[in-house]
């Protein structure tokens, strides 16, 4: 599994269906990771759809150097940081609308995480620093390389190891097992 | 949350509206380079030879100077003279006057300039050949050839800003440039001009 690389190579070529293959290959995972960040299933599923759209606009800044997956978190967590900076004015919603925005959550969740044991990891890992739960999440949900995991948080191998071990550590504790 | 494929569909909505702002961002740029690189070139084709300095302007004319002096750079010469004197013949003359030193010294440099066809270089030439018509010419001097030669006629030494001395000798209508030892053969018209220039009709 090449993690979208050759679909993108297919959709290089002319090839328009190949980009429904990448969409439901890391569509979801990319928006339930980006929505660990910005804490809104929209606004992650509009970031998501702004990475991709960045592989379609730019069409030759991927340069298969990394796995496409890689390239979209990447991309993804740029633009999830971005969003959290330039995001200035807490909303206020209606009560009703924040349950439905949970409900969401809960679904893609859901729909993400088939397995109840990972599903009780990731209530578990919210309640870790930002850096520990990305660096579990990409690892253990996203079953990236150390490499990879690096590449994507901007950060060497050795500490995304140190982050790893820590997180283990806390999460231990916090699960009780 | 939307499907998948209103996820897609959005995806290329995006991407068209992001390609098409490309293109206009673009095409913006290259409206507002167009004009900038024409006035570029309008500037550099009208007025800057006009700021520049005439020696860089004319710096490549001066392969094809002649005796070491354009014609140009006998005029900017030129405007470093202070002081034109003429010794001879039992005269002694001063010129001091910006207009009669120009004019002088530029007549002077003229005649330089055409020194392909009309001067001759002393060491080329042997001294009696130079002088062989010279007696006809005598009537503005009062000269003889054997006497041009022997250091006869009008001594023009111009002056410079710095207090250096360039200095020529009329004999006859042969005018040898002391400094570089070369003659310069005038014809009738030159030499009276050049007489009168100088005010030894």
């Amino acid at each position: 599994m090449d993690n979208g690389a050759s679909s993108y190579r297919r959709f290089l070529d002319g090839d328009e269906s190949a980009f429904e293959c990448i969409m439901k290959e890391l569509f979801r995972g990319l928006v339930f990771f980006i929505d660990g960040f910005v804490h809104d299933t929209h606004a992650a599923e509009d970031i998501a759809i702004d990475a991709f759209s960045d592989l379609v606009v730019h069409r030759h800044r991927y340069n298969f150097k990394v796995s496409l997956k890689t390239y979209l978190y990447m991309v993804g967590r740029s633009r999830a940081l971005d969003y959290i900076k330039h995001r200035k004015v807490i909303d206020f919603v209606e009560l009703s609308e924040a349950r439905a925005v949970a409900d969401d959550t809960a679904a893609l969740e859901e729909m993400v995480l088939a397995d109840d044991r990972k599903r009780q990891v990731n209530t578990a890992i919210a309640k870790l620093p930002e850096d520990m739960r990305v660096v579990v999440h990409l690892i253990y949900f996203e079953e990236m390389t150390y490499e990879e995991a690096a590449k994507v948080m901007k950060k060497n191998r050795k500490q995304v190891d140190n982050l790893l071990y820590r997180a283990k550590k806390e999460l231990r504790i916090i699960l009780g097992w | 949350m939307r499907n998948l494929n209103e996820c897609q569909a959005e995806v290329f909505r995006r991407s068209e509206k992001r390609i098409k702002a490309r293109k206009q961002r673009r095409n913006h740029i290259l409206m507002a380079c167009i004009p900038l690189v024409l006035c570029i070139t309008l500037f550099s084709a009208f007025l800057l030879p006009g700021v520049l300095p005439e020696d860089a302007k004319d710096a490549g004319i001066a392969d094809g100077a002649v005796g070491g002096l354009t014609e140009n750079k006998s005029e900017s010469l030129a405007c470093a003279y202070t002081k034109i004197d003429v010794i001879g013949n039992g005269i002694s003359l001063s010129y001091t006057k910006a207009s009669d030193v120009l004019s002088i010294s530029n007549q002077l440099a003229s005649y330089m300039v055409n020194e392909p066809e009309n001067s001759t270089s002393v060491d080329e030439h042997p001294r009696g050949d130079d002088f062989k018509n010279e007696s006809a010419e005598d009537i503005y001097t009062g000269t003889t050839g054997a006497t041009s030669a022997a250091g006869a006629g009008y001594v023009i030494t111009l002056t410079l800003h710095e207090g250096g001395t360039i200095a020529y000798r009329l004999s006859g209508n042969t005018l040898l440039d002391l400094a570089e030892n070369e003659t310069y053969k005038l014809t009738q018209a030159q030499l009276k001009e050049l007489n009168e220039l100088l005010g030894i009709k």
